[in-house]
This record gives structure tokens, sequence and C-alpha cells, in this order.
């Protein structure tokens, strides 16, 4: 039989405008999880994310980003939150961000992810994070901008 | 299960035109998982419309970073008919490699979003260049996506090149 993959966990719709996205109570019983976020953002901005509620300066970054017109890359070290996403357009436009964090559930290793991430109007991009800690991740807070009624998030599990 | 298989397409070398058509309209986002080639001796690259056609009201944008293991580049098409050059892997690759590809749509079915389609892509060559293509690209219309073709913009798809369509479930 086939390792099932992509078992959906949580999902959420917001109905309002709101400052954050809390992912709690996380199951520890995948290898790895998959989030998959959409936001009908209306300006530029920086969407972040920190991993049970860490606020210590423990999350790094790498990223590539392409403009259409340039492109770039740099990296953030020893910072309080990691970049989920970013776009600078400045208008209505839908940002789509996939992450794959590896090991989620782990106690022995740092967590890494990979995001793809991007709109159509401003940017599409590509991170590595790590959060230097060996903790399982049991919750996720997404937040730095605010989040428009319809934004969505899913999250899903995948089977080792 | 939350990813579900709905069909598969593969080709035997006679057509130009890979169509899904019908689609589901009961799962959250699709994805399309492709191994392809066009026999095309030029540069020729393998595009993606929408429900048949990227004609007056479906204007596509597609927002490109490329490497192609010497250099990087980056790009954008507005107004655009199609989701332009998602893979180029042709006959100016080496022979029997095929370029592999992923292409995500959330939100597919709503009939009040814009669409987004998240793609991933690499080309096979046996060659100091090959590319790896990273792509956003975005449809301001909120029709509901019913049909996706997959196109060889010069002669026809290499026999066996294969898509698979799956979907996402919230449940």
């Amino acid at each position: 039989m086939p390792i099932p993959t992509n078992i959906f966990i949580q999902e959420q719709v917001l109905a309002s405008d709101q400052t954050s996205i809390n992912i709690t109570n996380i199951p520890q019983t995948y290898r790895d999880l998959l989030l998959i976020v959409t936001i009908p953002i209306t300006s530029a901005g920086n969407p972040r994310f920190r991993w049970n509620s860490d606020t210590g300066s423990n999350y790094y970054l790498t990223y590539i980003d392409g403009y259409g017109s340039s492109y770039g890359g740099g990296s953030d070290v020893a910072q309080q939150s990691n970049s989920f996403s970013y776009t600078p357009y400045n208008g209505n436009q839908m940002m789509v961000v996939r992450q794959h964090i590896f090991d989620y559930s782990s106690t022995d290793k740092n967590k890494t992810s990979i995001i793809r991430s991007g709109t159509a109007e401003g940017n599409t991009s590509a991170y590595h994070t790590r959060w230097a800690s060996n903790s399982a991740i049991t919750s996720i807070e997404l937040f730095n901008i605010t989040f428009p009624a319809g934004t969505t998030v899913r999250l899903s599990g995948v089977h080792g | 299960m939350a990813m579900k298989k709905i069909s598969t397409i593969t080709t035997d070398g006679g057509q130009n035109i890979i169509d899904f058509t019908n689609i589901p309209q009961t799962y959250t986002d699709l994805i399309f998982v492709a191994s392809m080639r066009n026999s095309s001796s030029s540069s020729q690259e393998i595009y993606v419309t929408v429900n048949g056609s990227g004609g007056s009201g479906t204007a596509i944008t597609n927002r490109y970073l490329i490497g192609s293991g010497s250099s990087a580049a980056t790009a954008v098409t507005s107004s655009a008919a199609a989701i332009w050059q998602v893979l180029f892997q042709n006959g100016q690759q080496t022979a029997n490699t095929f370029g592999s590809l992923q292409l995500h749509v959330p939100n597919y079915s709503s009939s009040t979003r814009p669409k987004v389609f998240a793609i991933e892509s690499v080309s096979e060559n046996y060659a100091s260049a090959a590319e790896q293509r990273l792509m956003v690209s975005g449809i301001s219309t909120t029709t509901a996506i019913t049909s996706m073709q997959f196109i060889s913009a010069s002669n026809n798809f290499t026999s066996g090149s294969t898509i698979t369509l799956y979907g996402l479930t919230n449940s």
C-alpha cells in the first residue's frame, strides 16, 4: 500500500481581517508538515512566522527573489522570527505560499523548511529556513501583516 | 486521505495538446505532476492555458526566476494568453531526457477569488546548461477552473510524456 501523503490536519478560512493566524495543538504523528496559504493581499507586505511562540534570536533564512526586472538573494541571521513570504507590489494580488517543514516532530535536530512563495504582480521567491531549536513543533504563528478576510490556511501531514 | 489522484494522461507521440477536461469541482486545490518533452529540434516551450483559452477577460501575469547552472535571470509577462514557458524540454536537450514539473492551483473551484498558480520545473540535460524555473502566475478573473491544457509550442509531445492530476481535500 502506498504511504499516504498530504493528510489533512486543519484548515482556517478567515471570515474577517486578522493581524495574526495561530495554528496550535499540531499532532505529533507525522514526519513532515505541509502548509499552504493564500492571502488576497492589497499592498506590499512581509508576513512572518514563529514556531512554539519562540521570540528568541533563533531564526535563520537564506532566500532568492525574482521580481521580473531584477533578482536578488541574501540571508537573515539570528532573527526573532522568519520571513514567510514577501511582495513589493502595492495593489490587489493573490499571494501563494507553500512551506514544507521537515521532521517537525523530532527532538534531536534543528527544524528546517523550504518555502516557495510569491505573487504574479510582485515576485517569485524561494526560502530555506532553520529554527535553532531541537524542540518538536507544536504551534505556528503567522503575523506582521493584516491577513484579509478570505485568507486560507491549510495544514497537512506527511507520514515517514 | 487528503491527496487523491484524479487522472493520468500519457501521450503516444501523436498529440501536441494534453487536455484535462471536466475537472471535478469537489477539491480545494489541484496539483499537476508532469514528466514531459516535446519533439521539436528548436528551442520550443511547453505552456498552459486555462479553461480552453486565454483570450479577452482572462489575461494572465507570469513572473519567473530562472537558474541555468551558469547564470540567473528573471522575467515577467503581463496580459498574456497563457501560463507561458513552464518548461523548456525539447530536441535541444540530451536525447531520451524528460523535464519535470509541478503546478499547484489553490482554490481552483472558487467563483469569487482570482486564481494563482505556483510552478516549479526543471529541465534535464547532460551538458553545461539545464534550467530550474520558479514561477507564480495569476489571472484576475474569478471563474472556477474546469479545464487546463498543456500545449507543446511546436511539434508533438514526445511519446511517454505523462501528466497526473491530483486533488487536495480538506477532510
